[in-house]
Order: structure tokens, then sequence, then C-alpha cells
């Protein structure tokens, strides 16, 4: 009889994640990690003179054609994908990824971490959807006793925009994901008409939710090719 | 941006608690970070996002508390004794995109000295150092009313002459803080007839600064393009509080109360000043309306709110309402301008957490298939007795060079953390084998990764897998499997001495594209694992191999191994053989018990405890013999 190896805690938490929306009809879509800077900001209605540009750090890639970065959110791949495949609506679609911030590194803090975006292009789909449908999808994850609230806040690609926190047992609110009603312009660049549909979208930075559930304490665990981490999944 | 509550119950009749305040303002988009007590006060630190700079001073933050709370704002009085002077200012804006506001006051007969305590104290609560009263004045003003004020000698400008103008290439003033800026065309400044005086928006100049021998001030508050600003504070890595508020924008009706209240202050502290009438040279404001379908409001934002009660919440957040036009105040015109933005507006006072919640239907899941594809493979490696790691997509220069792939082809960062993290990794060949060296400790390895690597122009989707098992059959198994070809590389010598790795090792990377479709059946079990915290010492590994009945599941050994001690953080069975030679009915389990201390290495002593006890144990329980 042969032993079993292990599969990374990411590649377990993104299944048991992910579950929820395939059991919803949801296609699977992955982009590159390299994405020009038009996919990465632009697209998403955050233009280059404005202080919104400066939420996430970027790791700039050299190129020789037109400025190239890590992807900053899987956000940037939704879009490429949605407008150069012209997926036309209505469509629901989950873009779980690899995702780059240059940013200093400690406990709580990681330039490589991964993200599930998400995106449902509808006639009425309005944030009543988008707050029940991710209020359902933390519970599948943590637990039906957990408590949730949503704020409203500002991400440029989104217009009402939201962050949503969790309570658990102990008893702190922590902010889990920025989510809202798809910026018009955002969908338009996807090649959608705004005038016809609306969309809510969401991304999740799913490094922190794998370590709240196996209680991990240093995201910088998740790369750090440590046997002994790994072994324990 | 840090507020006072005391300083907001001066502008709004507030009777909640700072906590309560805080959690309110929470929910109602603007998150207080911290709450801190300074003397009598308390003060709020708030992350105010980039599109409401009108909440960046007291002012803007009571407005805000006031619609919260259905209150009325309470307003200031302010009583100015103007004056003829014969100083007079002459402005003159020769670009309105640039500046579309320039108010000012000439005050003489001014006493420059030490500002009153009250002055300091929300001074230094903010985070200001006090520096004299009227610098003083013009940053409490600045964080009261959320309108920049500069002061100027009066003297040191000839004629009093404003013009203001969009720098050329290459001009260059000294600033306050002593630096030579050189700016360009984006950079707005102010002159005279003979010199630059004024990097406007971002820090005056040194050469009309006030000093102590300061009598008579020109008082500024403006309204600059906030594009100019941006640049030309990112241009110079220069962020003032000045530039941090022009950047996300200013009321441009503000002005003139910015003036007259600092004007105000000053008057009432140096009682000997003389008050200039108000200068106002401004481009004429053109409102901000917007056409509204308030079902389209309701449809987007899943309420169903009546026309009437729209409105209301409109109006209680000082939009204008003509039936369907919807006039934003001056304040908000850089944020509300589709809309959607009034939609979040009416969401954000009806309670994001009061709308109807509903629910996506269960469906037929879809064919995934290149995102199974990945998952099935992870499966297929995870049966074979494969870990799986993540690795960086960052790599060392030296490795590329070493694996002998040409760094011309490869891609780098331009920004990157640090040198040995410049590269994007062009096979995984470089991931795993730099995983290999970062388990000097493990008994075997045998790992791999799925990941994206970048080569040739290309970003493609990689199988890496390494083993130090001699002869690779568990690879040559899995290539087997997969119908691949692929070569099982040793690695060169002069790269494991240069990654000290001391073990043979085996690897193969497979571009995913070649791989067949496999079966469609991942795994689909998550067990609730709660992971044991890894020591910063290297751990203590010691094998044990056990006789016992062959019905006996090795899961039980290995949870029963593990309950026994807390040092032993891992358990892992490397060998499960049956055979007549340990005896009828028997097989042969043999784990390799992993064990740590968090704080310090593992002592001869107390391995040597922990040992005897698992044997002790397991012989007994399971009637087992431990094997020699």
């Amino acid at each position: 009889m042969k032993t079993k190896g292990n599969l990374h805690p990411i590649t377990q938490f993104n299944r048991e994640a992910l579950k929820y929306f395939i059991n919803r009809g949801f296609k699977i879509l992955e982009g590159n990690e390299i994405e020009s800077e038009w996919y990465n900001f632009d697209a998403l209605n955050v233009p280059t003179d404005h202080p919104s540009r400066d939420l996430q750090d970027t790791f700039w890639v050299k190129s020789k054609k037109t400025p190239e970065a890590l992807r900053v959110h899987t956000t940037a791949s939704e879009s490429r994908i949605i407008f150069e495949r012209k997926i036309k609506p209505p469509f629901k679609i989950i873009v779980p990824g690899r995702t780059f911030r240059n940013e200093r590194t400690d406990a709580t803090h990681e330039h490589t971490f991964n993200q599930i975006d998400g995106i449902v292009v509808d006639k009425n789909i309005n944030m009543g959807h988008l707050i029940g449908t991710l209020e359902d999808w933390m519970k599948t994850v943590f637990g039906k006793d957990i408590k949730i609230r949503t704020r409203p806040h500002l991400f440029p690609f989104v217009e009402p925009g939201l962050e949503m926190d969790v309570m658990l047992s102990d008893g702190k609110w922590r902010e889990m994901l920025g989510a809202g009603m798809a910026h018009p312009v955002v969908l338009k660049n996807m090649g959608i008409d705004p005038e016809k549909w609306q969309a809510i979208m969401w991304g999740a930075g799913i490094d922190r939710y794998a370590m709240i559930k196996y209680k991990i304490r240093d995201i910088r665990k998740f790369h750090s090719q440590d046997l002994r981490f790994i072994k324990q999944f | 941006m840090k507020i006072l509550y005391n300083w907001i119950k001066e502008f709004v009749p507030l009777n909640v608690k700072p906590n309560k305040l805080s959690h309110d303002l929470s929910l109602f988009g603007h998150e207080v970070e911290k709450i801190e007590k300074y003397k009598k006060d308390f003060v709020l630190d708030f992350e105010i996002t980039p599109n409401r700079g009108d909440l960046l001073s007291h002012i803007g933050m009571s407005r805000e508390i006031a619609s919260l709370y259905n209150l009325k704002m309470k307003i200031l009085s302010i009583k100015i004794n103007e004056n003829k002077l014969s100083k007079k200012i002459n402005i003159n804006i020769l670009n309105y995109d640039v500046c579309q506001r320039f108010t000012a006051r000439v005050i003489d007969n001014i006493q420059v000295k030490e500002s009153p305590q009250w002055i300091k104290d929300r001074l230094i609560a903010y985070g200001f150092r006090p520096i004299n009263n009227i610098v003083d004045i013009t940053n409490y003003v600045m964080i009261e009313t959320g309108q920049p004020l500069h002061a100027f000698d009066y003297n040191k400008i000839s004629n009093g002459i404003i013009k203001i103008r969009n720098a050329k290439h290459n001009e260059s003033i000294v600033t306050l803080d002593g630096k030579n800026r050189i700016l360009n065309e984006d950079s707005i400044v102010i002159e005279d007839r003979k010199k630059i005086y004024d990097l406007a928006g971002i820090m005056g100049g040194y050469n009309s600064e006030i000093d102590t021998k300061t009598k008579t001030i020109v008082l500024q508050g403006a309204i600059f393009n906030p594009k100019h600003i941006r640049r030309t504070s990112k241009k110079l890595k220069l962020i003032t509080d000045a530039s941090y508020r022009y950047e996300r924008g200013v009321d441009f009706n503000g002005t003139q109360f910015g003036v007259d209240r600092a004007t105000f202050i000053i008057q009432s502290i140096c009682k000997k000043s003389i008050i200039s009438k108000i200068y106002d040279v401004k481009s004429n404001y053109k409102e901000s309306k917007i056409k509204v379908d308030f079902n389209k409001i309701n449809n987007l934002i899943g309420t169903n709110l009546k026309e009437t009660e729209i409105k209301k919440i409109l109006t209680s957040l000082n939009f204008k309402v003509n039936s369907n036009i919807i006039t934003v105040p001056s304040y908000r015109i850089n944020d509300v301008k589709i809309w959607q933005d009034i939609a979040e507006e009416v969401a954000r006072k009806f309670g994001y957490n009061n709308i109807r919640k509903l629910y996506l239907k269960k469906e037929k899941p879809l064919q995934n298939n290149d995102f199974s594809q990945k998952e099935n493979l992870r499966d297929l490696l995870f049966q074979h007795g494969f870990s799986e790691v993540y690795s960086y997509t960052f790599c060392d220069e030296k490795l590329i060079k070493l694996l002998k792939f040409n760094l011309n082809n490869c891609r780098y960062v331009i920004n990157s953390i640090s040198p040995e993290n410049k590269y994007l990794r062009p096979s995984l060949t470089i991931s795993l084998l730099s995983a290999v060296a970062k388990n000097p400790w493990a008994p075997e390895i045998n790992i791999f990764e799925i990941g994206k690597i970048f080569y040739n122009n290309k970003e493609k989707w990689q199988l890496g897998i390494v083993t130090t098992n001699k002869k690779a059959e568990n690879i040559k198994e899995i290539l087997l499997k997969l119908n691949i070809k692929n070569e099982i590389m040793p690695v060169p010598q002069n790269t494991l001495d240069y990654l000290k790795i001391r073990k043979q090792i085996k690897y193969a990377v497979v571009d995913l594209i070649e791989i067949k479709k496999l079966s469609n059946h991942y795994l689909d079990h998550f067990p609730n694992i709660e992971y044991n915290l890894i020591s910063d010492y290297p751990p203590t590994i010691r094998d044990l191999a056990f006789i016992v009945d062959k019905k006996i599941d090795s899961n039980l050994l290995i949870n029963d191994i593990k309950s026994l001690n807390k040092k032993i953080f891992l358990v892992e069975l490397f060998d499960e053989f049956i055979s007549d030679k340990f005896g009828k009915n028997k097989k042969n389990l043999a784990f390799h018990i992993w064990m740590q201390n968090i704080s310090s290495p593992m002592k001869d002593k107390e391995i040597k405890t922990i040992i005897n006890k698992i044997i002790c144990f397991i012989e007994q329980k399971y009637q087992a013999k431990l094997r020699g």
C-alpha cells in the first residue's frame, strides 16, 4: 500500500470555497498572472490621476510594449476574459488565482496571495442578491453560527460598494471581502451594455480565510515550502 | 484622518458616546481604526476613502454625522472688522484650468508669537507640531473646515503681485523645508515680477515665509486642479496635508469661509490687526445635476422605496431634489457623478444591513475542464505520496544561470522587493530545488507544484515533480500514467552545491498542455485540520517501525502517537508492508516521528523519554512489537 501525500492548504480551501459557486452553475475561469496596466487599472475604472490608484502597490514587469504588471487582483483577468471571449450575459463567472502586491511582508501581509473573484451579470440582479449570496457563502465556509455585517466602502470598480465583516466565536469583527454592483464603466469595458444589464461582483483574499480555518498565525507559511507545515495538511 | 470628539460637538448637538459614534459611522462607510483619549477629548482615527475628500475636516465629518442622525448643524458666527488698507494685492490667474478660485485677505499689524494653549492642544491631538500663531491658525482652520490655507509675508512679495500659472519645464523653487524643487509644466506656481514664491497647493516658498518679524500677511484659500497637484506631489515625492486634500478635491464654495474663519481667529488673538476687504477671483462654478430614475435606483440596490422616501434621504444628505433632477452639493462633485453614485447614497442611509437578502438558486454544475484538469492532477500526485508546495513566482538570477536558462528570455520585475527576487521563474525546476533546500532535515522528499512559469515571452502552466527516491520510480510511474515521455533529470552537482543540498535528487517538469485529459473525480472531502505552530528550531525526527496485525488501520496509531505528547507535531507513515516473515497475518508499519520545542532545541533526554513512551504505549495497546 502506498502512503498518501499532502495537498496544499490553499488547494484544499479553494476546493471547499469554490464548491458553493460550482453548485450554483458558475463557470470557473483563470487568467494570466502578468496582466496589462489597462486591465489591472483603467478597465476597472481606476484612473491614472486619481488617488484610488494608490490603493494597490504594484509589481511592474519589464515590457517592450505597453506597461505590464503582476495582476493586483483577479478582477483584471475577469475583465479581460469577458471582453476578449465576448461572453454574453446573463452569466455567472468565478475567477480563482494568484495575485501580487508590492508590500512589506509580516505575519499578516504577503506580497503573493490568492483570490477568488466573482461576477454575476443579469437584468434584475441587485444588492440583495450580492449580500445574501456572500453571507450564505461565508456561512458555508465558516459555519452557520457566525455573525455577518456589511459596510459601505469605496472600490472604484463598483458603485455602490461594500465590505463584509464576519464575527467568529472570538467576538471580533474581521473584514473579509470587498464587493458591489459593477460600475457602468467596468461593464462597458467588458463589452456589456450597462443600460441593459447590471452585475454583482466581489473579490476575496482566501489566504486569510485559510488562516482562520486552520488557525495559521503567519500568512508567509503558505509559500514557505516548509514540509513541517505542508505535511500537517 | 483624525477627528476630535469635542470639536465635532461644536458643530452638531451630539449626544452619543465616542464608541457608539464610531460604530455607527463604520456602518455608514467611514471606518474608525482606533479611538484614543487626549487630555479631556477623544481622538477618532478614521480611514477615509479617496473619494471622500469632503470628510477630511471636522465640519465635513460633522455634516456627515448630522445626516446620519438627522441633526441640524450649528452655524458658526463669524464677524470681521474690515478696514481700508493701503497695502493691496493684485491676483492674476493665468490659467483657470489649474486654479479655479483664489480668495485672500491682507492682514496688517499682526504679531507673530506662540499660539494660545487651546489651539496648540488641538493641533497636537491631531498630529501637528505647533510653530507660531499664524501658521498654527492656518492649520487649525484647515482641519476644521477642510480648506487648505497659506499665509505669505506681504513684505516679501513685490508690489503685492500674485500671479498664478503653470510652471515651466525645469523651473525651480526652494520650498519651506529648505529643499530645492525642480518643476515641470504640471506644477502650479505663484510669482511676483521677480521670483516664484509658492509651490501652489503643496508647500509655500522659503522666500515668502512668515518669520518672527513679519508684520503683514496675505492669507490665501484657493482651489487647484487635483490632477496637477497629484502629478507634482508624486513627482517630487512630497505629500503635505494640503496636497493630500487638493488631490481629493476641495469644496469650490468653501474658500471664503476658510479664509474668514482664520481671519476671525487671528483678529481675536492679535487685537491690533487691521483687515482688508476680501479678494476673490474665480471661474464660473457649474452646478452638477444628475437625472435619476427612482425605479432604477430601487432595482439596483434591492429596495422598494417610495419616491418621497428617496427624496427625503437625499435631502438629509444636502442634495437638492427637483422632481427627478438631483443637484449635488458643491463639496461632493468630485465623488458623485452618475445616478449609481446617488443610489449608493440612498442605500447607505437606508442601511446596507436592512436590504432584503436574496440568494442564487442551486444549479447543475458546468464542465470546468481546465480547472478540473489541474485538480485531478493534484489528486493523482497526492495519491502517489507527493506533497504539494506553493512557491513564490520570483526567483534568484544565479539559479537561472546555473540551470542554463537564457536570462534574456526571462521576464523581470522593475521594482522588485530585493535583487534575489527580481526574475520570474522560467521553470518550476527552480521552485522545486529551492523547496528541497528549505527542508534539509526531511528524511525523504517527494514534492510537486502546479504553477505558472514565464519564459520565451510565454506564460504557461507547468507541473514539477521532485524526489529523493534513488531510482525515481515514483516519478516514472506518474509519467507513465500521464502517458508522457519527459526525461527524469538529475540535478547538476554545482547547482546542488550552490543550494547546499546534500541529497541526491531527481526531477521532471511537464507543460500542462501536454497532458491528456484526466478522469474527472477530484477529492471532495474537507477534513477539519487544526494546524500546529512550527518552531524556529530544526525538528528532531526519529523513525519507529512496529509489527502489528494486518487489519489494524495505520491512522489509529498515528492519532495515538500524536496525542501522547504535545512536542510530537507530525507522525508520518512511510512504509506499510504485509509479509509472512513478520508472522501470520502481520504487517510492518514504519513512521517518521517529527518532534519540536517551540522555543528551544530538543534535548536528548526528552527525545528518549518520548520515544520510550510511544513504544510502551503502542506495544501494549496493539499487541505490537517494535522492529529492531
